[in-house]
């Protein structure tokens, strides 16, 4: 477990920050539903995106407008795009998890030392899976902590717990399919310069695809099967709150994960470890 | 009994070559050499003994193992010390040397005795950053974390670089104490002086390829290098069949000429007096002349 205790000690200042940073914002965006929770701003919301066109409510994912008096449906609105953050995490934990070595140059320690080249990789995935899930323990614990604070008289809370703790689930489930799609890329890329770009474009580009497939696929046939390049759309908040997990998505995510798990493997098996 | 065999090693990189064709053994006991210019293969015949880069072609073995099948046995009795040393930047060197000992599963505390006879020796501050360290402290941290754990075998990939001669000399003393109870090393070199001090033989590597195993003992010794300057108007000389012992001819000057002899005086003598020089010099060869005659362009017999 060596491997596993250095690759966590290395990732604490970056986990910190992220851990930091968005459990703070979670908070402080949960700060506004007090204000948001009369019914008099959900009329406001009404009439002012009466004007945008379906395809840029559903950009905004405000194609189905929320409640926002209810505070599990305010707080759907928000995590999805602090969903997007974590996937960003995700994928750019997954993706400099095994190049990082070697564009460091650190690998030549590491493969001094007895241990298995399976071993590196099962283990440094392994701390990428701890961190991403420390990750989303700080944030269930700055999202649970918001609702016991901002949360109105009329909030059911057991309901509202119910539905955060589905939507938080989720979106750990769309971090990890991030997560491992990330890992493989990291046993392809020839140097970490190439993460960030990379981590980045996939889940914003797969975003994006997923924004097309929901907005056009009543215009053009087809179109619609574009949701399943979408891993953030396995577990969008307001879907999850809405309709809970989708048997086809988990599925779809699970296989997805084994895939790229596997094919890495393979992969950084049989490469050069250049540093 | 050989420590390290590796036959027929090739790798490229891509369309660039790494090395063409490497064959040789390092026998148990041995202090190794490894010599050559920059580029001609020595890093990346280290990396392939590591694992770190599988080989095109052919194998290596080390105690008998296969490098890449095994590489992780292997390792439990290897050092190894890199040519350019980039280890973790917030990691202290106290917890670099207890994690290798944790990686070949020894309890740090049972190695404080060699922790501090090796921080004391190469004068290291085990309390200090690697990004806080000059390249020769790294590089004295990354000696020390090869030798904590007591390996069998050290590689040494140009480990004099960077370190000033009072610890060139800790090192290669401690090196020959650790040799004498029965440890292997190979090591990279530039420094010529420091190979033909310290090694009982050496590889020559060129563009890829081993071009000569040297026993720098007692054969290395005999040989002497021949110089000779022959009038303007001579012809151009060349080494007669009937003397093997003489090799590595090469062209100094207009009608200057140097070569490597093994053979016997009066022989070599008598065959140049009947060319008339006007210039002869006898040195006993030093491993940079037989570097030279190598790399310099010199065509062996």
């Amino acid at each position: 477990m060596n491997v596993l205790r250095l690759e966590l000690t290395n990732l604490r200042k970056g986990l910190l920050i992220w851990s930091s940073i968005l459990a703070i914002s979670v908070f402080l965006f949960m700060a506004f539903f007090p204000s948001m929770g009369n019914t008099n701003m959900n009329d406001v919301l009404s009439a002012e995106t009466g004007a945008f066109t379906p395809e840029l409510l559903q950009a905004f994912g405000l194609d189905q407008l929320p409640d926002f008096s209810v505070i599990q449906e305010f707080f759907a609105y928000e995590m999805q795009y602090v969903a997007l953050a974590g996937c960003v995490y995700a994928a750019l934990r997954g993706a400099g998890a095994l190049i990082g070595e070697e564009t460091s140059g650190t690998i030549e320690y590491l493969f001094a030392q007895p241990v298995r080249r399976s071993n590196i990789y099962f283990q440094k995935l392994a701390a990428s899976v701890i961190t991403f899930f420390t990750y989303s323990a700080a944030i269930s614990a700055a999202s649970f902590l918001s609702l016991l604070a901002f949360k109105s008289k009329k909030t059911d809370l057991t309901a509202a717990a119910s539905g955060f703790s589905k939507i938080l689930l989720g979106m750990f489930f769309s971090g990890l399919v991030f997560l491992c799609v990330g890992f493989l890329m990291s046993a392809c890329l020839k140097s970490a310069r190439q993460v960030t770009a990379s981590a980045t474009g996939i889940v914003f580009g797969t975003y994006i695809l997923g924004v097309f497939a929901k907005a056009f696929e009543s215009k053009i046939d087809g179109i619609g099967n574009l949701i399943y390049f979408s891993p953030l759309d396995y577990a969008m908040p307001a879907d999850i709150l809405r309709d809970g997990f989708q048997i086809r998505f988990v599925i779809l995510g699970l296989a997805l994960m084994v895939i790229c798990i596997g094919a890495g493997y393979a992969i950084y098996l049989k490469r050069d470890l250049k540093s | 009994m050989s420590v390290i065999s590796m036959n027929q090693l090739k790798k490229y990189y891509g369309k660039n070559r790494g090395v063409e064709c490497v064959t040789f053994d390092v026998e148990e006991g041995e202090i190794f050499g490894f010599i050559g210019p920059n580029g001609a293969g020595k890093s990346t015949t280290i990396k392939l003994l590591l694992d770190l880069l599988r080989p095109d072609s052919g194998s290596a073995s080390i105690f008998g193992l296969d490098t890449v099948k095994e590489s992780s046995r292997i390792k439990e009795s290897l050092g190894y010390v890199p040519g350019e040393v980039r280890y973790y930047p917030d990691m202290r060197v106290g917890q670099l040397l207890d994690t290798t000992l944790r990686f070949h599963h020894k309890n740090p505390s049972d190695f404080l005795g060699l922790r501090n006879e090796l921080c004391s020796l190469f004068d290291i501050d085990v309390t200090k950053k690697f990004e806080d360290l000059s390249l020769g402290n790294k590089k004295k941290a990354a000696i020390a974390q090869a030798l904590i754990h007591s390996p069998r075998l050290i590689i040494l990939d140009e480990p004099t670089n960077g370190l000033d001669p009072l610890i060139q000399k800790y090192l290669f003393d401690y090196l020959k104490k650790l040799n004498k109870s029965g440890a292997t090393i190979l090591f990279s070199s530039h420094n010529l002086t420091e190979v033909q001090a310290n090694c009982s033989r050496a590889a020559f590597i060129r563009e890829g390829r081993i071009i000569e195993l040297e026993d720098l003992t007692a054969n290395f010794r005999k040989e002497k290098v021949i110089s000779v300057i022959f009038a303007d108007n001579a012809p151009a000389f060349i080494l007669p069949q009937s003397m093997p012992e003489a090799s590595h001819l090469r062209q100094t000057g207009e009608n200057e000429y140097t070569f490597n002899y093994k053979g016997d005086t009066e022989t070599l003598l008598s065959y140049l007096s009947a060319l008339s020089p006007v210039d002869l010099t006898v040195e006993n060869a030093s491993l940079e002349s037989r570097f030279l005659s190598y790399y310099e362009g010199g065509s062996k017999k």
